[in-house]
């Protein structure tokens, strides 16, 4: 039914907004971290996106004849990447990852874009969840045809 | 009636789907936001008299205009207000046809 795959599309570009808020709190969390596994600082991850074409239920379905309406099926996180954008130096000759000239090489975060990010992902999400409610309410009405 | 009635609820079903689905893909680079086409259609077949039963809604990916850097035509504020319409639709098609039922009821037993 119509509603459920509205419902369905909602719901993952809540998963996908959830992810992406994750992120930018790892992001934040690690604005200070000079010291990773792969050596140097922290690198920025960025999520990329793109549109869920169908979904198991929908190949289902049409395997077994049923109309399909040719709509995508919401939104699906493709790929966390890195940065490549280059680390901020900061002078800070007391610091133990300092260089002879007393640089530091700084993670690519930048506070205030991960801020103006988590709000834009918020009301994203906000957006998603009002969308989802209407679906929502909508199958409740229908359940009520003829009461 | 309830025929039309059904497709017009289901119209409502499959645009509430597409309407998710553009708004769920507000951020997704180079997406184009589709459109559901019924009304017109519907209109078009009782005016010249065709069986309104067989309207089938369309869908149509626009490729307009206002799309942004990234390629994508989603305009939120525009979505917010297609989904609170596409609810009040469906809810005035709902009461229809819960009142044509509460009528065949009142014509059978005498008392809603």
């Amino acid at each position: 039914m119509g509603l459920f795959r509205a419902m369905d599309a909602s719901a993952s570009a809540l998963t996908a907004g959830r992810l992406r808020m994750d992120l930018i709190a790892n992001n934040l969390a690690n604005i200070n971290t000079t010291r990773t596994d792969e050596g140097g600082p922290y690198r920025r991850k960025v999520a990329t996106q793109a549109e869920r074409r169908e979904t198991f239920q929908d190949l289902l379905d049409r395997a077994a004849g049923r109309n399909v309406p040719p709509v995508g099926a919401g939104v699906v996180i493709t790929s966390i990447t890195e940065d490549p954008a280059p680390f901020q130096m900061k002078y800070d000759p007391g610091h133990p990852d300092a260089n002879e000239e007393g640089w530091v090489q700084m993670p690519n975060v930048d506070l205030l874009t991960e801020i103006t990010d988590l709000m834009l992902t918020t009301r994203i999400y906000e957006a998603n969840v009002t969308a989802f409610n209407a679906s929502k309410a909508m199958a409740q009405r229908a359940l009520e045809i003829g009461r | 009636m309830t025929q039309v009635l059904e497709q017009g609820l289901q119209a409502a079903a499959l645009r509430q789907h597409v309407l998710a689905n553009n708004i769920a893909n507000i951020n997704t680079p180079g997406f184009k936001r589709t459109r559901v086409e019924f009304e017109r259609q519907l209109a078009q077949a009782l005016q010249s008299g065709e069986d309104p039963t067989k309207v089938k809604p369309l869908l149509v990916v626009e490729q307009d205009r206002t799309a942004g850097p990234d390629g994508n035509n989603v305009d939120l504020e525009a979505e917010m207000v297609r989904l609170v319409e596409n609810q009040l639709w469906h809810a005035a098609m709902t009461r229809q046809l819960s009142d044509h039922f509460s009528r065949l009821r009142l014509a059978i037993y005498g008392r809603e």
